[in-house]
Formats: structure tokens, sequence, C-alpha cells
């Protein structure tokens, strides 16, 4: 086990507001933000090292102990339900879990709805929980194009402000949950490096409590 | 002849847990590969998964291969009179891996109590899963929890099931501001965080406890947790933690339970508990303990490979 404290960062702006929240609680790393092509950076002073990875492999990063920590949403960590302790709620990236359907869309009951989602287990979950019997349709990107084109009915999909799906004649129908971004540990790794990750830890929720004030 | 030594780290491993559970008359108990299915789907709700590797045998039979040791033990010991059973075992279960969602094969060593289990055996119980990890190396953690304690926080008892699913998988990840997602009393809340939160030496556990609630049914709870914790001999005690994220895993675990881990290897690599409810339906005058040594996680370990990021 790497006596660094290793931290996986999810690639875009969620991984650089993660960035700024951990350098401010004293794991600083100037190189992290420098656009370098670099994948792996570390400062031995504070003892950390930084690496990039796409947002949804975060959590195997972190369940597989590469990485001590990680950041990752609540939506990536309820579809893939990784291993992992998810210790704090960072209170960045805020959006929510949405189905979503053209604005003049009812639901007609007689027929399998059909839902388009990049979060097949979540919107079976959803869906099973109210006993609506659906027709999963797995996509990778641009998901407002389904029912736009007829390939669903609805969606399943992250709505942040709402504008894109207005901009596509589409409107929420139903929040599913709230969605922010989490601190997650190894959870071998925070046995063994419990002082260091119960510290940050604490340092990242009195951060949070002092913004919250503001 | 120097060939019957070249043992594998497992294999080494293997020796001496058989040692160590020997040592405190444990005897050893060899198993079937093979049980028909339709026990495990009479039992499905105390294992991992639902998904087994099933064929038909030669008299028709569905048969299944085997994805569990501890359900194929308890229908055993069923109708015993008097006294302990207390077995170690070296086995393969088969079961579908979490992430790839493939089947793989699962060696595991453990040991299972069954009879009039009462807090020595308890005891024993945890005391052999820390000395277990510590054959494996002194830089290992056992975490100790009770399902008991949960269910006596103050108004844990009244919320409905799948509030009390929800709230236990919130220590299973550590997680204590997913509480305010399920609605209930704000002091059961309180009390249910802190306990998630836990992390002590045994001999701490005690004083941790007192800090939490006075409510008198949590206390007694605690007292019993408490005695266990303490009855521990020093060399077991240095490893072991009170940490309630040890709950969690199949749903036969009732009351004590108990994860290990390693340091090098980034997953549990012990896992065990109380399953009096699991004895219970096989037979209502005995109670069980035991744990299962995961072999197949110490395949990196042995110093030959380490992430190096």
């Amino acid at each position: 086990m790497s006596e660094y404290l290793n931290i996986a960062l999810p690639k875009g702006r969620l991984g650089e507001q993660a960035y700024g929240m951990l350098e401010k609680a004293g794991l600083a790393c100037a190189e992290v933000m420098s656009g370098s092509r670099k994948l792996i950076f570390e400062n031995p002073d504070a003892g950390v090292k930084y690496f990039w990875v796409k947002p949804t492999d975060v959590p195997v990063y972190v369940e597989r102990g590469v990485a001590d920590i990680g950041i990752a949403g609540k939506d990536i960590l309820n579809e893939y339900s990784p291993d992992v302790y998810e210790l704090l709620d960072l209170g960045i990236g805020v959006c929510r879990m949405a189905v979503a359907a053209k604005k003049d869309w009812t639901d007609d009951t007689s027929r399998t709805l059909r839902v388009a989602t990049k979060f097949p287990n979540t919107a079976a979950e959803h869906f099973r929980r109210m006993g609506r019997g659906i027709d999963i349709i797995k996509l990778n990107g641009s998901i407002e194009l389904a029912p736009i084109l007829g390939l669903s009915d609805v969606i399943v999909d992250i709505v942040e402000t709402g504008k894109t799906l207005k901009e596509n004649g589409l409107e929420v129908k139903e929040t599913i949950y709230g969605v922010s971004a989490r601190l997650i540990a190894n959870k071998s790794s925070a046995k063994f490096k419990d002082a260091e990750i119960s510290a940050l830890c604490d340092r990242l929720a009195d951060a949070r409590t002092r913004e919250e004030k503001l | 002849m120097s060939e019957i030594f070249n043992l594998t780290y497992e294999e080494k491993i293997i020796f001496r847990l058989r040692a160590l559970y020997e040592s405190y008359g444990y005897r050893r108990y060899k198993m079937d590969k093979f049980e028909e299915y339709d026990f495990y789907a009479k039992n499905k709700d105390f294992l991992p998964d639902e998904g087994m590797i099933t064929f038909t045998d030669t008299g028709g039979k569905l048969m299944a291969l085997k994805p569990d040791v501890t359900l194929s033990v308890v229908r055993n010991a069923a109708g015993m009179k008097g006294g302990l059973k207390k077995i170690h075992y070296n086995e393969n279960v088969y079961r579908i891996s979490g992430d790839t969602r493939h089947y793989r094969e699962i060696m595991q060593s453990g040991i299972e109590c069954i009879g009039e289990i009462t807090k020595a055996q308890i005891s024993e119980a945890v005391c052999l899963a820390a000395k277990s990890l510590l054959e494996i190396t002194p830089d290992s953690v056992l975490d100790v929890a009770d399902m008991g304690v949960i269910g006596a926080v103050p108004g844990f008892s009244s919320l409905d099931a799948s509030a009390a699913e929800a709230a236990v998988a919130c220590f299973a990840s550590k997680n204590p501001h997913g509480l305010s997602d399920i609605r209930m009393p704000s002091e059961t809340a309180d009390v249910l965080s802190k306990l998630i939160k836990l992390r002590c030496k045994a001999d701490d556990a005690e004083t941790e406890f007192e800090k939490m609630t006075d409510d008198a049914g949590f206390a007694r709870a605690a007292e019993r947790f408490v005695r266990i914790m303490k009855t521990l001999p020093d060399d077991a005690k240095k490893t072991v933690r009170a940490d309630f994220s040890a709950v969690g895993g199949t749903k036969y675990y009732s009351g004590v339970t108990m994860k290990g881990y390693v340091k090098g290897i980034p997953g549990c690599v012990l896992s065990g508990g109380s399953y009096d409810g699991l004895m219970k339906r096989f037979d209502p005058d005995l109670g069980a303990i035991g744990f299962a040594v995961y072999l197949d996680r110490l395949e990196r370990f042995g110093g030959s490979e380490a992430y190096d990021v």
C-alpha cells in the first residue's frame, strides 16, 4: 500500500471544483490544474497523488484500492453500487436525477413505457417501485434526442438547470432523487490511512459548513 | 522432494489457519461440491446473490454448485442434541462476481460453531477471526459490530422494513448523511449517525456508547457487546475495532458481525458473524456463529506485486 494518499478526480468541471476544495484542505498539487496531458500528479511534501479519470471510473479505482479516495456523483454511486465508503456529501455538482419527456406527453398505462437512459439500473429500480412495466433503451449520450425522435416515451437523466430540456421541448415530469458529489473511500484504505482520511473529511466538512453560512 | 514444499502463499495460509482452528478444538469438515437447487431456492434470502451454477444430475434432479458453505453446515447440524459442533473447512464456492457479473470460484477457509451459543463462543469466534488475520499479516484489522445494538437505538424498531434496510445500508457505506433521506425521528437519526461514525479500539467502546444516548434499552445491548470485546485476549484485541460498517452482506447475520481487512488488499478478506436467525429456521434450539477467510483475495498478497501509482 502506497504511503501517499492517492486521489481519483473525475475529469471535467466537477473534478476541478473538487480539486479546489482539496487544495484548500491542505492537499495542494499545483501541476494538477496546469493543463498538462499527464495523468498522474504528485506532491511529496503534501503526501498526495492525484489522477484524472473518467467520472464513471472513479468508483472502480477506489473500490480496487488504486485510489484511496475519490470524488464521484451520487448518480454514479447509485447506478453502479460500488463497495466503497461514502464519507461526505461535498455539496458541489448539485443536480437531480429525473424523468423527463416532451411537454405534451402523457403516460399511456395500457402500453409498456419506453425509457431511454444512461442509467439503466436507476431507471429499472425507480419504475419497479412504481410497478410500471418498462422497456429500457441504454444510450451513452444526447439522451434528450430519444423522445424527440420517437425512440422512447421518456428519459431518465441528470438535470441541472433544465435549460437543455427546455430548449428541446422537454420538461421534467418527476424528480427521482437529488444528486451531488460525494467523497468516497476504499474500505481498506479507510482503516490503514484512517488518520489522514478522517482529518481530510473533517476539514472538508468544516469548509462546507463555512460556505453554507456565507 | 523439495517440490512438495514449494507452496503458494495461499496454501501456506491454509495450513496455518487449519493449525489455528484445530488448536481451539475445531474439527475438519469436508463437504460435497453440489447441493440440491431446491434447498438454495427455499433459502435464497440468505444468499448474497440469486445466481447459481446449476446442472441436472444423472437422476434428473436439478443440482447447484455450492454458492455458500454456511447453509449446508446449518442443515447438517439441525437436530443435534446438546453440546457444540465446532468445525473448520476449506471449500470452494461458486458465485457471481460483483463487478463483472460472471461466475467465479472462490476459495474459503472458515469456522462454524453451532449449538448453545453463549458469550464465550461469540468471544472465541471474534478472537479466532482476529488471529486468522494475524496469520496473514500483523498489519490487519478486524471490525466488529452488533445488529442488536443497532436494533436497540431508540426509535429504530418503529421504522418500517424498507426504512430499516436503508438505515443499515448507511452503516455499510459509513454514510451518515444518507440518513437524512430516510423518514425517522431526529433522536433516532442522531444516535444512528454517531454509531455510523464510530471507530474505536475494543476497550474504548464502552465510553463511546455512553456518549450516544441515555436510553436504557440501548445501554443493555451495548453492555452485551462491550463484555464480548472486553473478554478478548490481548493479542487479538490489538487489531479489533468497534466499527459498525461491519454490518451488511448476507441477511443471515443477525447479532455480532465482523469484517477483516489486511493492509495492501483493497476489500475485506474475512466476513462473518452470528446467524441465529438462519439456524433457528432449521432447529429452534440452536444458535450459530462463524466466519470465512476469502483466500482468493490473497492471490496478489505475499510480496510479489503491489500497486505503485
